[in-house]
């Protein structure tokens, strides 16, 4: 899985911790830098998005492969196996 | 048009009342996230969009939410069925009772009705596919909400069953996305709306 | 006429079951739609689910209007309703 905390919009050159997404506190006050002009877009070899374009949202595609049996696939809900995402939760942790 | 088949697309069989479930699980017939929604949703935006594949994806989706609708609503059937004036009373399914007996109603759980504020048709296929896979996740956490309170396993499957098929519909957007996309220039997905501006040259 | 009703149950619940195959691919072939492996599914799983209807009204009453064959009485709307539950 990327880091996609590894943000550059930052300004700074801090890698974050992981499971966090706030920037060091003094970063409100900290100028940005000026950074040298790029001449070609950065693909951050950690972002398995890397080359797309930004401002959209993607969903990847599904291709078939297996299937379920058909009253396995009923009582599932659904005929393939990789979409088969069951829901565990029990609430009661927050306290 | 429409087929109607005599059969629910996945068998309701609970044999034990439960008016205070029926309460919140009518948010999944009447509320915002709820399957009427979602079907008048797709049924509506389906009319604009510029791309078939897109177009006989949301007549598909919308019409199994409408079967989906007709197997929440067999839930709220069977979980109200011949309660006693008592049970009623002490469930407090009365605020509902007094005006519908028990009779199904489109409204969420807190008593709003249904209404189309609940979902937009916005004529931009990228705007209306976002909308609907925002539905889709809120539909599933509604779903999963639901379980959390349920005791029942006689409820609890139809229900399980109905939140899987919010993952599929979810995927299924998601690619219709993905198609609208492919008619678009990645430079800027934004440089027009592809259901009612001609396109730059 | 028990194990008429069981025979009845067991076709519904085929009819069910093959039925949501055929619901859940043509959801898969809209975005898909040159998918050979979804299209040779399809087929299959709607050739099956045409003969357990026919197979359902023969014997039991009608699931759709297409398949109905009404000798002395019109069934389709004096047989059980499916949110009544069991096995109509």
């Amino acid at each position: 899985m990327a880091n996609y905390n590894m943000r550059s919009d930052c300004g700074c050159s801090q890698k974050m911790p992981q499971r966090t997404n706030t920037c060091p506190s003094n970063m409100a006050k900290r100028p940005m830098r000026n950074r040298p002009p790029m001449q070609q877009p950065c693909h951050d070899k950690s972002e398995p998005l890397s080359g797309m374009a930004i401002a959209m949202a993607y969903v990847p595609w599904q291709f078939m492969h297996e299937t379920y049996e058909p009253d396995k696939a009923l009582q599932y809900g659904t005929i393939f196996p990789e979409l088969n995402k069951p829901f565990y939760g029990k609430g009661g942790c927050m306290k | 048009m429409w087929n109607y088949e005599k059969r629910l697309q996945y068998p309701v069989n609970i044999t034990q009342t439960n008016p205070q479930i029926a309460q919140v699980i009518i948010s999944q017939f009447g509320g915002p996230d709820g399957e009427l929604s979602a079907s008048m949703r797709y049924l509506s935006q389906r009319y604009t969009i510029p791309y078939r594949e897109v177009a006989g994806l949301l007549t598909d989706i919308g019409t199994e939410e409408l079967a989906h609708m007709e197997i929440v609503c067999s839930i709220i059937y069977q979980l109200t069925k011949d309660l006693t004036p008592e049970e009623i009373k002490a469930s407090g399914f009365d605020k509902y009772y007094v005006d519908h007996t028990l009779a199904l109603w489109p409204q969420a759980a807190g008593g709003i009705p249904f209404n189309a504020c609940e979902f937009q048709s916005k004529g931009d296929p990228i705007t209306d596919l976002m909308e609907d896979m925002a539905a889709e996740q809120k539909a599933r956490s509604t779903y999963e909400n639901i379980l959390r309170l349920v005791k029942d396993p006689e409820v609890a499957d139809p229900i399980r069953y109905l939140r899987e098929r919010e993952v599929v519909h979810f995927q299924r957007f998601g690619e219709g996305l993905r198609i609208t996309q492919e008619h678009l220039d990645s430079k800027n997905f934004y440089a027009f709306n592809p259901a009612f501006d001609c396109p730059r040259n | 006429m028990r194990g008429n009703q069981m025979e009845q149950v067991k076709l519904f619940q085929w009819i069910n079951m093959v039925s949501f195959a055929v619901n859940d691919i043509v959801l898969y072939l809209d975005t898909h739609p040159t998918d050979q492996d979804a299209l040779a599914y399809f087929h299959h799983f709607r050739e099956v689910r045409m003969k357990a209807l026919k197979e359902y009204e023969e014997n039991f009453g009608p699931l759709t209007l297409d398949t109905t064959k009404p000798e002395h009485m019109w069934l389709w709307s004096t047989q059980p309703m499916p949110w009544e539950g069991g096995y109509c």
